[in-house]
């Protein structure tokens, strides 16, 4: 057998039926890991911090796909009501959860780094806690937090070819359907890769600019 | 002590007595006692570490001491006792004003003043606006509105942080070494800033290690040393032969009397 490219790039444009499940898979999850990522970051300074410590270890030191899998398959057994979502929802919410737990970690370290200076100004001018961290802390964390936050989102992005396994036809999920029916697997998973590839290319740029825009005109803190 | 009470400016504002803070068994503030009158200009002094930045963050309670009672307007309440309303009127009589300015940096100048007077203040957008542009010009800032702090020079960055204290129009300005972090060619500029001010009628409490200034513009000068106000009074008996030994020890290095 021998490198077909024209299989290569069938592949390839076949695989953009898939594309718009993989990206909205991985924009909903890393919503979902930005907003509670955000909360359990900010609630690491309170009494809640022990707990949550035990909430981050957990999705950061444990396999996604475990995760996954406990959700999918363990937990309906326990909990029938778990079973009533569907597999793109259950995929959706473990990745966020477990992209949660990188956010928080992102978020409570840039909370740590913004200047204490600024919110003893705050409370001067008579900002209350919330107002402070709001309008004063919380924007300038999330500026120092957004490189790392990108990672974050690369990381989902890659996450989400796990999510076949739950039998959804993601990128990954319709590269190995073509794969079993044609046997090209070298074509068919180089194109699988290169969209991967591409995809966090193109994130990585939006970031950077993002970065960009965010330095320009605001102190590097 | 030496402090005479003078009559004319005998309205006191704000009165702490029995402040005691301590950092683990580190005693940094020790049974102090501070009383504010209108329209006084106080200057702080005292060496490093004698605890003059914690006597006047205690007064906004941006720190919490350990022990003491706070009065104003004729409520007098022990720190144990200071409720959130008592604490947000101890904020709103006074303005801070930083060594190391505390801008917002993420916010143009502009912002830096509307943000607490909308936020904290509650004036609408177009108000804050206008009070902010005001006293901004005050400070011969109008032209740097648009700039984010560090676009702007130390000294320009420590008058927006005057202005910011400013606009929310408190009756006690409360400065901390405003210009120690500053190069030298800039001190000047907010010296007369608050120079002004003091001509005004403003009540200030001024943390400084500029003698000239303190000797200038203060209508008492209170030394600090070792967590305790060691003795107080007018400039001219301060800066005298008659002042306390421990006193005349600290001027001297800064050749006070070869100027
Ligand atoms: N948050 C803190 N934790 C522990 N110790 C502190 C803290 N803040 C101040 N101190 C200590 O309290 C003492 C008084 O500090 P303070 O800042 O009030 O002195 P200062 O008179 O303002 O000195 P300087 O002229 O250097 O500004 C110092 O020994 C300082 O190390
Ligand atoms: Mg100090």
């Amino acid at each position: 057998m021998n490198f077909k490219p024209e299989v290569l790039v069938n592949a390839f444009v076949e695989l953009t039926k898939a594309l718009p499940r993989t990206l909205l898979i991985a924009i909903i999850a890393m919503a979902i890991g930005l907003i509670l990522g955000t909360i359990i970051g900010i609630l690491r300074q309170t009494k809640l911090n022990k707990m949550l410590g035990v909430w981050v270890s957990f999705f950061r030191g444990t396999p996604l796909m475990i995760q996954l899998f406990l959700f999918f398959f363990g937990l309906p057994q326990l909990f029938p009501i778990i079973g009533k979502l569907s597999a793109f929802q259950s995929a959706v919410l473990v990745m966020g959860i477990n992209a949660s737990a990188y956010v928080a970690e992102s978020i409570r370290g840039a909370l740590g780094a913004v200047d204490s200076l600024q919110s003893d100004a705050a409370y001067t001018v008579g900002l209350t806690k919330l107002q402070t961290l709001w309008y004063i802390v919380l924007p300038q964390a999330m500026k120092i937090a957004l490189p790392s936050l990108g990672n974050t989102f690369i990381g989902v992005i890659q996450g989400t070819s796990l999510t076949f396994m739950l039998g959804i036809s993601d990128l990954l999920g319709l590269a190995k359907m073509r794969a079993a029916q044609n046997y090209r697997f070298f074509e068919v998973y180089l194109a699988v890769g290169i969209w991967y590839w591409l995809i966090v290319m193109a994130v990585t740029f939006i970031n950077k600019q993002l970065e960009n825009k965010m330095a320009a005109g605001k102190e590097s803190i | 002590m030496l402090y005479e009470s003078n009559d004319l400016k005998s309205v006191p504002i704000l009165k702490v007595t029995g402040l005691t803070k301590r950092y683990g068994q580190l005693t940094v503030l020790d049974q102090v006692d501070f009383e504010l009158s209108k329209g006084e200009v106080v200057a702080i002094i005292g060496p490093s570490g004698s605890g003059k930045s914690t006597l006047i963050k205690s007064l906004n309670l941006l720190v919490k001491p350990d022990a003491g009672t706070y009065e104003i307007e004729g409520t007098s309440l022990t720190i144990q006792k200071i409720t959130k309303a008592f604490q947000k009127s101890l904020v709103e009589k006074t303005g801070m004003v930083f060594q190391n300015f505390g801008l917002f940096s993420h916010l143009t100048v502009l912002k830096n003043l509307t943000l607490p007077l909308v936020k904290a203040k509650g004036l609408s957008e177009k108000e804050a606006d206008h009070r902010a542009k005001n006293v901004l010009q005050q400070v011969g800032l109008e032209d740097k509105l648009a700039s984010f702090p560090h676009q702007l020079s130390g000294g320009q960055q420590q008058r927006v942080g005057i202005a910011r204290a400013l606009a929310l129009e408190p009756e006690v300005l409360l400065l901390d070494e405003p210009t120690s972090a500053l190069d030298p060619e800039r001190v000047g500029e907010v010296l007369e800033v608050i120079k002004a001010l003091s001509r005004q009628g403003f009540t200030m409490v001024v943390v400084t290690h500029e003698m000239q200034f303190a000797k200038k513009v203060a209508d008492r000068i209170v030394f600090m040393d070792e967590g305790k106000i060691i003795t107080q009074g007018a400039p001219e008996t301060i800066f005298s032969n008659h002042a306390p030994e421990r006193v005349k020890q600290f001027l001297n290095r800064f050749n006070l009397y070869t100027i």
